[in-house]
C-alpha cells in the first residue's frame, strides 16, 4: 500500500515549501537586509569607518536633499542616463529583436550572438578608450583631424561637453543583454495565426500589426525587460568611472552610484553614502512598482 | 745596549725600506678620477688594423662602469669615441650552487665587486663602433678623459687585431690526445660577469631547464635583456680533466631577434681563440635549443683545453649588425631633422587641403629622400644577406622606404601624411634600438671532446606536462606571501604594487624579494622580529582591510592622500615616538614629511620623493640660438620663439605645475592655519592665471607623448619628473648627447634671489595604530628607513628592472650613492634644495578635483580666470568647513 | 469580384514593399551589426599583431605579421594560466549551485500560494534592484570577521571570528546558499517557469504517492531543463565577467577580470625589464581582453541554439 503522506494541516502543505526556501531566507536576510538595515541605520549618523559611527539624527537627509549640489547633479545624470539607455536601449533591443527575427535561421543566430556579444563582453570597454582617447593619437579624433573635420585634438573624455554621450554611446552598446535575448525568442514563438487574423481583419501596414498584434503577446518579456533595464540603468557607474575618471570633470557623468562610493571611500563618509544608498533604493523601487503596474494594466487589455 | 738598539732600528728600518717596492708595485699606473685627464703616446708599427688596448683598474665607487672618451690624434686624422672599462663581478653566495630561503627557494645573490686589473682592447672610431681602425705607420697620442667614476690606468697600446683562423689555429694545436669526459657547467654558476645587472634567475615553463623542482625555485637560467648591450660578458671556471680538443655546445633561448640572430664571442682564458668564434650566431628560437658554433659544413668549432681550470668568457659581439644600427643611428637622427625643418612650415597639424610647396620651401627635401630610400634599401640588403633566419626586422625600412618612395612622387602628400612619417621615424629607431639589443638567455654549456658523440636533450611533451600540472598543483599550497620566523614575533608588511606614472615608483613582486632577501639577513637576525610580506594594491583594499582590523602591521609605498586621511583619523601611527627618530630624520629632508605632518606629530615615513626637472635639446637650442631659460619670463620668450619654427613645448597640466607657479608666487594652497583655502589670495590668482595662460594662450599641447616628441625633436622643451630622465637615457639612444637635464625656472624675489621652488609627491611607509608590535614596527621602518638599507634596495631594483627604473629615494645619502653621475647629480641636487611640499589636510582629495575642474574650465570653455579661481576656492572652503565638523586636523 | 481584385493589388503592392523593407533592414543590421562589432574587431586584430605591426599604417584589421606572443606574455608573465582556472572553476561551480539552489527557492514561490508568497516574491525583486556597492562593505567586514551569532568563537574560543575571505569555500557557500551574483534574477526565472506548470502534473504525482520532496525531485526537476540551462548560462556569464564581488572576497586568488583591471601596471612592470615599446602593452592588453571574453563567447556559441530555445519553453514568454 502506498503511503499517503498528509497533505493536510500547515505543516503538510507549506512545510516542505518552507524547507526549501529555508536556505535561501536565512541568508536573504544576512546578505541583503542586514546591510539593508545596516545602510538604513548608518544614514542618521557620520561613520569615517575608523571610529565609532555618531549620531547626528535627520542632518544627512536635510543636507542631501536640500543643500548638495552634486546630489542633484548626480541624480539628474542618472535619470538622463536610466531614460537614455533605459527605454532608448529598451526600445532599440525589440525593434533590433524584432528585424531580426525576420531574417532567416543560421542569421540570425549569428546576429544574435553578434549583438549580445558586449554585454557578454563585461568589463572590456578598454577599446573605447583608445577611442576615444584625448590626444592626437585617439583614433576618433586622428580620423577626425585626417578628414580635416577638426584641427586640434577634442577631449571626449574630460571636456563636460562631450563626456556624457560618449558615455551614452558606451553604455547603449553594452545595454543589449538578457532582455534582448528574452525578445528574440519571444518574437520567435509568436502566434503566426494572428498575424493572419490580423491580415484579413484588414491591417494594413507594419506599425498597426506591431502595436496591436506583436506588443500585447510579448508583455511578459517587457515585464522582465524592464526589471533588468531598471536595476542596471540605475547601477551605471563603473563604465564612467573608468572612462570618464571618477570623479568626472565638473561631476558631468556622475552618477548616484557614484556619488555613493565617492562619499564612501574617497571622502570617509560612511554615514551619508548610506543616506544616498537609501534614496537610490527608494527611487529604484518606485520605478519599478510603478512600470510595474502599468505592464500589468497592459496585458489586461 | 745602546747600540743594540740602534742597530735593531736600522735594521727594522732597513726591512720595511724592502717592502716599499711592493707596496709601490701595487700602486700600478695612473688613477685617474672624473674629469681628469691623461695623454699617451702609442706606434703603430705598420700601416693595418687597430684597436686600442687598455689596461686598467676600476675603483670602487658606483656601480655604472667607469666611463673614458678616448681621442687618438695623429698623422693628419683623428678618432674618438666614449668606452666603457667594466667592472669585474661575482656572486657573494656562500652555499655551492645559491643560497636559499626558508621554503628552500633559491634567492639572488648579492654582487660583489672584484677590484682587479683587466686589459679591454676596443674600437676608437665613433662612427665605426667597436671594429678596428686602419692607421698608417706612426707615432698617435691618446687623449683619454675619465666621464663618470674613476679609474687606474696602467699602459695603453696599438694592438694589431690580427687574429689566428681556425685553420691556422688547428695547425698550431696539433695532434690531440682523445679525453673520455665531457664538461658540464651551468650558465647560472657564474665566476665573473661585467655588469652587476646580470644576474640569474628562474623559468619554471619547461621541465627541461635544468634544474627544475616543482616545489620549489631554483635559480636556473642566466641572461635575457639583462645580457645583451655591446660590451658585457659573463665568465665561467671549466676544469678539463684532459688535455683535449673540445667543442662548445650552449643551451640557450633567444626570443630578441629573428632574422639576424643574436652575436656573442667566445674567449678561452681571456684570448679569442680564433677569428671564427668573434662572432657567433645565436639564431631565434621559441624554446630552449642547442648550439653548437660549427662551420659551413656543420663541423663543430673546436678548441683546445690543456688539463686544469680555464676560464670561458662569452661576450656580446654587435660586430655582425654594428655597421648598419650605427648607419640607422645617424638616418633616424636626420630624418628628424627633416621632420622639425618640414613641421617648421607646415606646423605639427598640418592644413590638409593646403598645399605647401614643400619641394621648393625645403630645396633639400627631396634630395634627402631619395638618399634615404637608397640607404634604408641599402642597410636592409645587408641585414637581409647577414640573416641566418626569416626576420622582420627588415620589414620596418622597407615600409618607410615605400612611405619616401610616395612621398619623392607627390611632395604635395606629405602634408597630409606628416604623421605616417613621424610614426615611420619612431618605428625605424625603435627597430634600430631592437637591433642593438642582443639578448640571450642561457641555460648551461656543455664542452664535448672531439670523439664523443653529445647526446641531445630532447624535452618530452609528456613529462613537461606532467611537470607543469605538478606545479600548478603546488601552486595552491604555497603560500603568497613569504615570511621568515622571529623568535620575538612577527609583523605584517604590506608592499603596495604601486603605478608607475602617478608616483613614479614601480613597486611589484621582484622588488619584493629583494626586501625579503634584505630583512632576513639584516632585520630578523638583528632584532628576531619574523616579516610576513605581502604584495596588495592600496587604496581601497589597505583602507578596507584596516577598517575590518585586518590591516596589516606596516604598509609600504602609500600615497600622500591615503595616509593624509588614516592619519587625521587615528588609524594610523605618530612616528615621533621611534626610538632614535632624530637621527633618521636627518638622512631625509624636511620637505618630505611636510605631507605627513599633522599638529605634532609625523605620521609616515618617505620612501620616494619625485619632483620635476626641465629637459631640453642643445642641438636644437644650439641651431636656433636659444639658451635654457631659467625664469618663467623666458621660458614664455622661448615657447613663442620655438613657435615660430612650429616646435612645442611641453608643461603637465596637472596640479604640481600649478603649485610650482603657487609656491614661487608666495602663496598656498591653504592658509596658514590650514582651516580655509588660500586661493583668493592675489598670488594665487595670479599663479592660476599664468599656468592656464600656457594653455589658452601660449599653446602649449593638452595631452602628449613627450618620450617620441622629444626624440623626434618637436618638442625640444618640457617639464617633467624626474624619473623622465631614466626613460630617455634607455629608451632614446639616438639622441644621447643632445640634451640635458636642468632645473625648472623659477621666479626672482625681492631680495634677488632665484627661486625654483616646486611642490613634491611622496610616498611614505605607515604603521597601523592598532597593531599588536609597536615596537617590532617602529625597528621596522628605522631599518628599512636608513640608508644602509635603501642603497642596496635602489641599487638591487635598478638591476633588476632596468635603468628607466631608477629608484628615486627620498634619502639623501642613499641618493648619492644611486648611479647617477656627478653632473647628473648636481643637478638633481640643486633643485631637490629648492622642494617642498604642499600639507595635507582631510580636504585634499576635495581640492585636487576643484583645480582640476577650475583649469578645465578656463581652458576648455574659457571662462574668466577670475570669476572660476574664486568660484572655486569658495567651493573649497565649504568643503573645509564641512570636513571639520566631522573630524579635527 | 471586387475582393479578389483587391487582394491581387495588395499582395503586389505588399510584397514589393516588403522587398524594399527588407533590404532596408538588411542595411540596418549590417551597420548596427558592424557598430557593435567593432570594439571587438580592433581588439582581436590587436592580439594577434606583433608590436611592430602598429606603426605600420597601411594596416588596418589583418595584420602582416602573426603571432601568438602576446598571449604568451600573458601566460609567462602575468600569470594568465592561473587566473584562468580560478575564473573557470569559480564560475562552473558558482553557476551550477546557484541553478540547484534557485530552482529549489523559485518553485517554492511559484507554486505555493501561502501566505507570505507575494511578498517574498516582492523580496526577490528587491535583491535584483539593490546594487552590489551597497551591500559590499557590510559583506566583506561580516566575512572578514564571521561569526555566526556567537557559535564559532564558541568552538574555537578563539576571541574572533574567522576568517572567511580570501577562499573558495567561501563564493561556494554563498551561492550555494541563494546569495549568489544576481541570484535574485535566476530565482525569477525558475518561478516563472515553475508557474507555467499545470496542476495536473503535481496532482498526478500526489495521487502516485510522492511526497513534495519525491515530486520535486522526480518531476520537477526533469522538466526544468530549459530554464535551468539558461540560468546555468546567465550566471556563467555574470560569474565571469563579475569583478566587484570577487574584489571583495579575494585579494590573493585573482580572477580575470580582477587581473584585467590592473594590468597596465603589471605591464608597465614587466616591460621595464624588456625593449619597452608603448605599443607592446596595447597588444599584450587586448590580448588579455580577448581571453577574457573569448571561453564565454565559445560557451554561448555551442550552446545559443539550446539557449534560444530554452527561453522560448521556459515560460518567460508567454
Amino acid at each position: 500500500m502506498n503511503k499517503r503522506k498528509s497533505t493536510s494541516g500547515f505543516w503538510g502543505r507549506y512545510g516542505a515549501s518552507y524547507f526549501l526556501l529555508g536556505w535561501w531566507l536565512i541568508l536573504f536576510l544576512v546578505f541583503t537586509v542586514i546591510p539593508i538595515i545596516a545602510a538604513v541605520i548608518l544614514s542618521f549618523t557620520n561613520f569615517d569607518m575608523v571610529n565609532m559611527p555618531k549620531f547626528v539624527g535627520i542632518s544627512n537627509y536635510v543636507t542631501l536633499l536640500l543643500d548638495d549640489e552634486i546630489f542633484i547633479k548626480s541624480l539628474s545624470n542618472t535619470l538622463f542616463y536610466a531614460v537614455v539607455t533605459g527605454p532608448l536601449g529598451y526600445i532599440m533591443s525589440f525593434v533590433v529583436a524584432w528585424m531580426i527575427s525576420e531574417t532567416g535561421r543560421t542569421v540570425r543566430s549569428v546576429l544574435t550572438l553578434i549583438f549580445y556579444a558586449p554585454s557578454l563582453a563585461g568589463n572590456v570597454y578598454m577599446i573605447w578608450m583608445y577611442i576615444f582617447s584625448g590626444d592626437s593619437y585617439g583614433i576618433l579624433n586622428s580620423v577626425l583631424m585626417r578628414l580635416g573635420l577638426i584641427t586640434a585634438p577634442l577631449q571626449w573624455l574630460t571636456d563636460p561637453a562631450y563626456n556624457s554621450y560618449v558615455v551614452i554611446i558606451v553604455v547603449l552598446w553594452m545595454s543589449m543583454g538578457a532582455g534582448f535575448l528574452s525578445f528574440v525568442a519571444g518574437f520567435q514563438q509568436l502566434n503566426k495565426e494572428l498575424f493572419e487574423a490580423g491580415a484579413i481583419d484588414g491591417i494594413r501596414n507594419r506599425w498597426q500589426e506591431l502595436w496591436h498584434i506583436t506588443l500585447p503577446q510579448m508583455v511578459p518579456q517587457l515585464l522582465i525587460g524592464a526589471v533588468l533595464t531598471i536595476s542596471s540603468s540605475f547601477a551605471i557607474g563603473a563604465q564612467n568611472a573608468q572612462l570618464t575618471g571618477n570623479p568626472s570633470t565638473d561631476y558631468s557623468t556622475h552618477t548616484l552610484l557614484l556619488h555613493m562610493s565617492d562619499y564612501g571611500y574617497a571622502r570617509f563618509e560612511m554615514g551619508y553614502a548610506s543616506t544616498i544608498a537609501v534614496v537610490l533604493f527608494a527611487i529604484m523601487v518606485t520605478t519599478w512598482a510603478v512600470i510595474n503596474r502599468a505592464l500589468r494594466s497592459m496585458s489586461n487589455d | 745596549m745602546k747600540r743594540f738598539i740602534i742597530f735593531l732600528l736600522t735594521a727594522l728600518l732597513l726591512l720595511s725600506t724592502a717592502y716599499i717596492p711592493a707596496f709601490a708595485a701595487e700602486e700600478r699606473g695612473i688613477l685617474l678620477g672624473e674629469g681628469q685627464s691623461h695623454t699617451y703616446i702609442v706606434t703603430a708599427e705598420t700601416d693595418g688594423e687597430y684597436k686600442l688596448s687598455i689596461e686598467y683598474m676600476a675603483m670602487p665607487g658606483r656601480q655604472i662602469s667607469p666611463q673614458v672618451d678616448v681621442t687618438v690624434s695623429g698623422n693628419g686624422e683623428s678618432f674618438s669615441r666614449r668606452i666603457e672599462l667594466t667592472r669585474f663581478w661575482k656572486d657573494g653566495t656562500t652555499a655551492d650552487r645559491f643560497d636559499t630561503d626558508v621554503k628552500n627557494n633559491e634567492i639572488v645573490p648579492d654582487q660583489v665587486e672584484q677590484t682587479l686589473w683587466q686589459t679591454m682592447s676596443v674600437g676608437f672610431n665613433k662612427t665605426t663602433g667597436g671594429a678596428a681602425v686602419a692607421l698608417k705607420k706612426g707615432e698617435y697620442r691618446v687623449d683619454i678623459t675619465v666621464a663618470a667614476e674613476s679609474v687606474r690606468i696602467d699602459g695603453v697600446s696599438l694592438a694589431a687585431t690580427s687574429v689566428l683562423s681556425y685553420k691556422e689555429y688547428l695547425k698550431g694545436v696539433g695532434d690531440s690526445s682523445s679525453a673520455a669526459t665531457e664538461i658540464f657547467t651551468e650558465a647560472e654558476l657564474t665566476s665573473g660577469k661585467s655588469h652587476s645587472s646580470i644576474i640569474p634567475t628562474y623559468d619554471r615553463s619547461n621541465y627541461s631547464v635544468s634544474p627544475n623542482f616543482y616545489d620549489r625555485i631554483s635559480l636556473n637560467i642566466i641572461g635575457g635583456t639583462c645580457f645583451s648591450e655591446d660590451g658585457q660578458w659573463i665568465e665561467w671556471e671549466i676544469e678539463a680533466p684532459e688535455s683535449a680538443l673540445y667543442s662548445l655546445s650552449f643551451r640557450y633561448y633567444q626570443n630578441g631577434i629573428r632574422g639576424l640572430g643574436v652575436g656573442r664571442s667566445i674567449l678561452v682564458d681571456g684570448q679569442l681563440p680564433y677569428a671564427e668564434l668573434g662572432s657567433v650566431l645565436f639564431p631565434y628560437c621559441q624554446n630552449f635549443k642547442d648550439l653548437t658554433p660549427s662551420d659551413d659544413e656543420g663541423n663543430p668549432y673546436l678548441i683546445y683545453l690543456e688539463k686544469g681550470v680555464h676560464t670561458l668568457r662569452l661576450q656580446v659581439s654587435v660586430t655582425h649588425i654594428e655597421a648598419e644600427t650605427l648607419k640607422l643611428e645617424g638616418l633616424v637622427q636626420e630624418c628628424n631633422k627633416m621632420y622639425r625643418e618640414i613641421v617648421e612650415v607646415t606646423g605639427t597639424a598640418p592644413d590638409v587641403y593646403r598645399d605647401y610647396y614643400l619641394d621648393t620651401e625645403i630645396p633639400g627635401l627631396i634630395p634627402f629622400f631619395e638618399d634615404a630610400v637608397t640607404r634604408l634599401t641599402d642597410i636592409a640588403k645587408a641585414i637581409d644577406e647577414n640573416a641566418i633566419d626569416d626576420g622582420s626586422e627588415t620589414s620596418v625600412l622597407y615600409e618607410m622606404v615605400r612611405v619616401l618612395e610616395k612621398f619623392i612622387k607627390r611632395p604635395d602628400k606629405i602634408a597630409e601624411a606628416l604623421n605616417d612619417y613621424k610614426t615611420q621615424i619612431d618605428s625605424l629607431a625603435s627597430t634600430m634600438l631592437t637591433l642593438k639589443s642582443q639578448p640571450l638567455v642561457l641555460d648551461y654549456i656543455t664542452l664535448t671532446p672531439e670523439n664523443l658523440q653529445r647526446e641531445g636533450t630532447a624535452s618530452n611533451f609528456f613529462t613537461n606536462l606532467i611537470f607543469r600540472l605538478k606545479l600548478f598543483l603546488h601552486s595552491f599550497v604555497s603560500d603568497y606571501g613569504t615570511y621568515t620566523k622571529g623568535s620575538k614575533g612577527q609583523i605584517d608588511v604590506w608592499v603596495n604594487s604601486g603605478d608607475l606614472l602617478s608616483s613614479g615608483t614601480a613597486s611589484g613582486r621582484d622588488q619584493m624579494q629583494i626586501i625579503r632577501r634584505l630583512s632576513d639577513s639584516g632585520f630578523t637576525t638583528n632584532t628576531g622580529v619574523g616579516i610576513k610580506l605581502s604584495l596588495v594594491s592600496a587604496g581601497e583594499s589597505l583602507i578596507k582591510a584596516i577598517l575590518a582590523d585586518r590591516g596589516p602591521d606596516v604598509a609600504l609605498f602609500v600615497d600622500e592622500t591615503t595616509i593624509a586621511n588614516l592619519a587625521i583619523r587615528g588609524a594610523i601611527a605618530d612616528m615621533t615616538g621611534m626610538e632614535g627618530y632624530k637621527d633618521a630624520r636627518s638622512e631625509y629632508p624636511d620637505s618630505a614629511f611636510i605631507a605627513y605632518t599633522f599638529g605634532k606629530g609625523v605620521y609616515a615615513w618617505p620612501i620616494t620623493q619625485n619632483y620635476s626637472m626641465m629637459f631640453y635639446r642643445t642641438d636644437i637650442f644650439g641651431e636656433l640660438g636659444l639658451s635654457a631659460p631659467n625664469t618663467w619670463d623666458e621660458f614664455n620668450r622661448t615657447i613663442q620663439k620655438l613657435a615660430q619654427h612650429n616646435l612645442q613645448v611641453g608643461v603637465g597640466a596637472g596640479q604640481d605645475t600649478f603649485e610650482m607657479f603657487l609656491l614661487q608666487a608666495g602663496g598656498n594652497i591653504y592658509t596658514d592655519d590650514l582651516k580655509g583655502s588660500g586661493l583668493k589670495e592675489p598670488q594665487a590668482v595670479e599663479a592660476f592665471t599664468r599656468w592656464t595662460n600656457l594653455f589658452i594662450k601660449q599653446g602649449i599641447p593638452l595631452a602628449y607623448d613627450f618620450l617620441n616628441r622629444f626624440r623626434t625633436g618637436e618638442m625640444p622643451l618640457a617639464i617633467s619628473g624626474y624619473t623622465t630622465y631614466n626613460q630617455l637615457v634607455a629608451l632614446a639612444p639616438e639622441i644621447t648627447g643632445q640634451w640635458e637635464m636642468v632645473p625648472i625656472p623659477g621666479t626672482y624675489d625681492e631680495q634677488g634671489n632665484l627661486n625654483r621652488t616646486q611642490s613634491s609627491n611622496v610616498t611614505g611607509a605607515i604603521i597601523v595604530s592598532d597593531t599588536d608590535n609597536l615596537e617590532g614596527s617602529y625597528e621596522f621602518i628605522k631599518w628599512w628607513a636608513s640608508s644602509e638599507v635603501q642603497t642596496p634596495f635602489g641599487i638591487q631594483s635598478e638591476a633588476i628592472l632596468g635603468k628607466a627604473a631608477r629608484y628615486n629615494t627620498a634619502n639623501t645619502v642613499a641618493f648619492s650613492k644611486m648611479n647617477w653621475t656627478t653632473e647628473e647629480s648636481h643637478q638633481l641636487l640643486t633643485q631637490w634644495a629648492s622642494v617642498t611640499d604642499i600639507p595635507q589636510t582631510g580636504a585634499s582629495y576635495y581640492v585636487a578635483r576643484c583645480i582640476t575642474n577650475a583649469y578645465r574650465r578656463a581652458v576648455y570653455d574659457y571662462e574668466n580666470v577670475r570669476d572660476v579661481i574664486y568660484r572655486y576656492s569658495d567651493d573649497i572652503d565649504r568643503e573645509i568647513k564641512r570636513k571639520l565638523e566631522q573630524i579635527q586636523w | 469580384m471586387q475582393n479578389i481584385k483587391k487582394r491581387g493589388e495588395m499582395s503586389l503592392l505588399y510584397y514589393g514593399g516588403k522587398m524594399v523593407w527588407s533590404v532596408l533592414r538588411f542595411i540596418f543590421l549590417v551597420e548596427m551589426a558592424f557598430i557593435v562589432l567593432y570594439p571587438f574587431i580592433y581588439m582581436l586584430s590587436m592580439a594577434i599583431r606583433a608590436p611592430e605591426d602598429m606603426y605600420d599604417m597601411s594596416i588596418v584589421w589583418v595584420p602582416k605579421h602573426f603571432t601568438f606572443d602576446n598571449f604568451k606574455t600573458l601566460f609567462e608573465h602575468l600569470n594568465y594560466e592561473s587566473a584562468l582556472f580560478n575564473t573557470a572553476i569559480i564560475s562552473v561551480g558558482c553557476s551550477l549551485l546557484q541553478m540547484v539552489v534557485c530552482a529549489m527557492a523559485g518553485y517554492s514561490i511559484g507554486r505555493f500560494k501561502s501566505k507570505g508568497s507575494g511578498l517574498l516574491f516582492g523580496l526577490v525583486i528587491l535583491t535584483i534592484l539593490i546594487p552590489p556597492q551597497l551591500t559590499n562593505l557590510p559583506n566583506y567586514i561580516l566575512l572578514s570577521d564571521f561569526d555566526f551569532f556567537g557559535i564559532i568563537t564558541a568552538i574555537t574560543g578563539s576571541g574572533t571570528g574567522i576568517n572567511l575571505l580570501d577562499q573558495y569555500p567561501t563564493i561556494y557557500l554563498v551561492a550555494a546558499l541563494g546569495q549568489g551574483i544576481r541570484s535574485g534574477m535566476a530565482i525569477l526565472i525558475f518561478t516563472q517557469y515553475f508557474k507555467g506548470i499545470p496542476d495536473e502534473l503535481e496532482q498526478a504525482a500526489m495521487i502516485d504517492g510522492c511526497g513534495y520532496f519525491k515530486t520535486y525531485t522526480r518531476i520537477m526537476v526533469p522538466n526544468a531543463g530549459a530554464p535551468s540551462l539558461i540560468v546555468f548560462i546567465l550566471s556563467m556569464v555574470w560569474y565571469w565577467c563579475d569583478y566587484y564581488t570577487m574584489v571583495t572576497y579575494f585579494t590573493n586568488i585573482r580572477t580575470l577580470s580582477v587581473n584585467l583591471s590592473g594590468i597596465k601596471t603589471a605591464l608597465q612592470t614587466v616591460f621595464q625589464t624588456e625593449a619597452y615599446s608603448p605599443y607592446k602593452i596595447v597588444t599584450v592588453e587586448q590580448a588579455a581582453c580577448v581571453l577574457c571574453i573569448l571561453p564565454i563567447l565559445i560557451l554561448f556559441l555551442s550552446l545559443q541554439k539550446k539557449f534560444v530555445n530554452s527561453i522560448i519553453n521556459s515560460g518567460l514568454v508567454g
